[in-house]
């Protein structure tokens, strides 16, 4: 079985969780045997290459001339190209044009049939150009590889799903990570909703990150539930053995011959945007510091709320155990993590949330908000509604003074992470493919 | 007869490195050692070199009519003994003429009398100590940070026996009144000069400015405004020292201003210059009440650009928080890193206001944002309230 898949980010050069888990699915996919082409739209050389193909949009050579392009040049209202045409001529002037350019008979600026399209592969203003200019490249990706399934990643990439479904004639897998009500709330942006319903329609199965959001697609996108299947994400297992580092921090401590008494500190570590409720959790800090001014909260991350977040806590006059420790990558991650003694994700909809088990992995006790998918596979976790600071702050005020719950939660915590692997979901996966295939 | 006073601000922060969080507990070093270095060096091609040398050749050609005073940070005093000792000697060398006065200031430029009156007057008495063992001189006027004044901060200066204060001759302090005139704390007595925030900004925002209706500035100008008042008035002018060549460069004329300026007061026999101290041992016209507190900073000419918003006052809160522990404590390096936070710069970094009439290249405003200040500097607390045995 060999699988196009269509992606967004990949690690190292992540903002969000989607990276992590397109990687883990790779490994998981690999283990099972199943061959995985994955598409980004830029790749920078330095992600792990043993995974799987890898495959930057930025890279393929596209030639526009090409007859599956017939439907682009149809429909130039249905898609943004930018400056790449010229708007007012046909096709075969814009060759004639193009031509004579070659020939070197006229000289003109950027005009040429074949190109390659340069991606940034961030969430910019740009945004709905570079998700068109990347279903393009799909199509030509499509007619040049050979596979039996797509698999496409999140809005981002259904358009692309989509166009190499039409070149290939192959069943088209849609990967559900998130919605845009999870991301806005109530305000949508309806384009964005438009493309999410347009792919969940255009596919043959569709995967959800768990049954929280396998609702949302089935009542608010209006699909048939025979069509959703929710395979859970995992966790890649920890690169370093948690229990051996916690002794090389202490030690360094008592070396320097200061009895410093470690500090008890309470971990939030996510994009700091509506979605992941930040706000919350300096509410729940607020009510901690009434109770116990010694501890120190971290907020790790960082996003469109970031200043307002730091002018609340400074307005609480929260600042001196209040820190913020910017966006974290790599290593940095696991050093907050053993530094932690709680971590929290007070998520307001999250359609998983793979955070609090590299915290479990870690032996970190977490505190999780109830909608949330993960909440629908842990046991070994505190779970309140995002809402209730009172228990919020009540769980987290447990997990730092009652030694016996903190200890449980880790001890069992990080052996019930331990059985979450990506093997298993790939297992899932290779189900939904196989269904899809045999539909046809 | 007009008097005219100089007064020049020598003042250099001790910008911090970027200080993460992982960095409290771990590490204790917090200065951007190189972007100190940088600026000093800087600082001292393009401004102090140049104005040494000017100001030496007009206590030359001038001796016994030039004079002015300089308010010299005790943190600029440390990194020129640090990093410039060649500047500081030839700042002594002007020190050695008694009519270049020096002010009294707070150590670091801090708003200490924003934290506790025992705070800012450690600091005051810091600086005194510093100055004595630096330049030889004894201070009798004071000069706080961002010329910040208030009746009580007057009482403050009068209690520490000092025989005058600088405080920023703000229109809404004023009302009708000139700020070219000696007036008096009401309790105390103490006489107050009031720098003329018009006077001294046009030197030091708007010399090069091509759109001010009196570009280019010059002298004759300069003296035609102060020929307007009628009587014996005295125009005291405060300005940072590097305005001579650093926030007004050498090519906008600024050097060639203050030379002629000092050869048209030494030669005219209705103007001097005088020394702060001077103009405090006359009588006072009257009283001036300051109920809150005033600066020379932005147009509001308060305390907005320095405690206007949460994230100064959070920071705030927490060095009085850390103060009554520090004043407990017998290590001097945390005694002296805890000096060098208080000072204004840090706070000014976090300030959120939109316009802000200093320049910002890199080592003037070392962070990206304000948010990026405060978090910086509350890590940098942490680990020094951590070292102080604080949660």
């Amino acid at each position: 079985m060999r699988v196009l898949m269509f992606g967004w980010e990949f690690p190292p050069h992540i903002t969000g969780g989607l990276g992590t888990a397109c990687y883990g699915m790779c490994r998981g996919l690999l283990a099972q045997g199943v061959e995985v082409i994955f598409t980004a739209p830029k790749l920078y050389g330095d992600e792990d290459q043993g995974v799987a193909r890898m495959v930057s949009a930025d890279q393929v050579e596209v030639d526009l001339r090409h007859p599956m392009y017939e439907s682009w040049w149809k429909n130039l209202t249905y898609i943004q190209i930018g400056a790449n045409l010229i708007p007012y001529v046909g096709l075969d002037d814009y060759f004639s044009l193009h031509n004579r350019s070659e020939s070197g008979s006229w000289q003109s600026g950027e005009v040429s049939a074949k190109r390659r399209f340069t991606f940034s592969g961030q969430y910019k203003q740009n945004l709905m150009e570079e998700v068109e200019r990347y279903a393009m490249v799909a199509s030509t990706v499509a007619s040049q590889q050979q596979f039996d399934v797509i698999h496409a990643h999140d809005w981002l990439t259904y358009m692309a799903g989509i166009a190499a479904k039409r070149v290939s004639g192959k069943p088209l897998v849609i990967h559900v990570h998130a919605t845009e009500f999870d991301r806005t709330g109530e305000n949508v942006n309806t384009r964005v909703f438009d493309i999410e319903r347009r792919g969940m329609l255009a596919a043959d199965r569709i995967i959800t990150v768990s049954n929280y959001t396998r609702d949302i697609v089935i009542h608010r996108y209006g699909i048939p539930a025979e069509k959703v299947h929710t395979v859970y994400n995992a966790v890649e297992p920890s690169a370093v053995e948690p229990a051996v580092e916690a002794q090389p921090v202490a030690a360094t401590r008592a070396k320097r011959g200061k009895a410093v008494p470690k500090r008890k500190i309470v971990t939030f570590l996510g994009r700091v945007t509506y979605q992941k409720g930040p706000e919350y959790f300096v509410e729940a800090a607020r009510l901690i510091l009434q109770r116990d001014p010694s501890v120190h909260f971290v907020m790790a991350g960082s996003g469109d709320m970031f200043n307002r977040i730091v002018e609340r806590v400074a307005a609480l006059q929260l600042g001196s155990h209040f820190h913020f420790a910017g966006f974290l990558k790599g290593p940095e991650v696991d050093r907050m993590f053993r530094m932690s003694d709680v971590y929290v994700m007070p998520s307001v909809s999250e359609p998983f949330g793979i955070s609090p088990l590299e915290a479990m992995r870690s032996n970190v006790p977490v505190v999780i908000s109830k909608q949330s998918g993960v909440s629908e596979i842990l046991e070994h976790a505190l779970k309140i509604d995002f809402w209730d600071v009172d228990a919020m702050a009540d769980a987290i005020y447990g997990l730092l003074h009652y030694p016996p719950l903190s200890t449980m939660f880790r001890r069992y915590g990080a052996e019930e992470v331990d059985r979450l692997k990506w093997e298993n979901a790939a297992k899932h996966l290779l189900q939904v493919y196989e269904a899809a295939v045999n539909d046809r | 007869m007009k008097k005219i006073a100089l007064i020049f601000k020598v003042h250099q922060p001790f910008r911090l490195r970027k200080y993460r969080f992982f960095d409290i507990g771990e590490n204790h070093d917090y200065y951007d050692d190189y972007q100190n270095k940088y600026a000093l060096k800087r600082f001292t091609e393009q401004s102090y070199d140049k104005a040494n040398a000017l100001m030496k050749d007009a206590l030359a050609r001038y001796p016994k009519q030039f004079a002015f005073s300089f308010a010299f940070s005790g943190t600029a005093m440390d990194q020129m003994q640090w990093y410039a000792p060649e500047l500081l000697a030839d700042f002594q060398a002007l020190a050695a003429h008694k009519e270049v006065e020096f002010l009294a200031e707070p150590y670091s430029c801090s708003l200490g009398s924003l934290i506790s009156r025992n705070f800012f007057c450690s600091q005051v008495e810091a600086h005194r100590k510093k100055l004595r063992a630096v330049f030889k001189k004894t201070p009798s006027v004071l000069l706080n940070t961002d010329l910040i004044y208030s009746d009580e901060i007057g009482q403050w200066a009068s209690e520490m026996k000092f025989k005058g204060m600088v405080a920023e001759g703000a229109r809404h302090i004023l009302g009708w009144k000139s700020a070219h005139y000696l007036y008096a704390q009401p309790e105390t007595g103490l006489p107050l000069l009031l720098r003329d925030p018009a006077l001294s900004e046009n030197l030091s925002l708007r010399f090069s400015d091509r759109n001010w209706d009196q570009w280019p500035y010059t002298v004759e100008k300069f003296l035609q405004a102060v020929d307007a008042e009628a009587g014996d008035t005295q125009i005291v002018l405060c300005i940072d020292y590097a305005v001579l060549g650093e926030f007004q460069p050498e090519e906008s004329g600024i050097f060639a201003f203050f030379s002629a300026l000092i050869d048209q007061v030494a030669q005219r026999k209705d103007y001097a210059f005088v020394t702060p101290s001077q103009l405090c041992k006359q009588t006072p016209v009257g009283d001036l009440h300051v109920p809150t507190p005033v600066s020379c900073v932005d147009e509001e000419r308060d305390l907005t650009a320095c405690y206007g918003n949460d994230m100064q006052r959070d920071a705030v809160a927490n060095l009085k928080r850390m103060w009554a522990a520090v004043e407990k404590t017998k290590d001097k390096e945390i005694v002296k890193d805890f000096m060098y936070l208080t000072g204004s710069d840090h706070l000014h970094y976090m300030s959120t206001k939109w316009f802000s009439d200093t320049p910002s290249p890199r080592y003037l405003r070392p962070y990206d944002s304000p948010y990026d200040g405060y978090i910086n500097y509350m890590n940098v607390l942490s680990d020094l309230s951590q070292r102080l045995g604080l949660d």
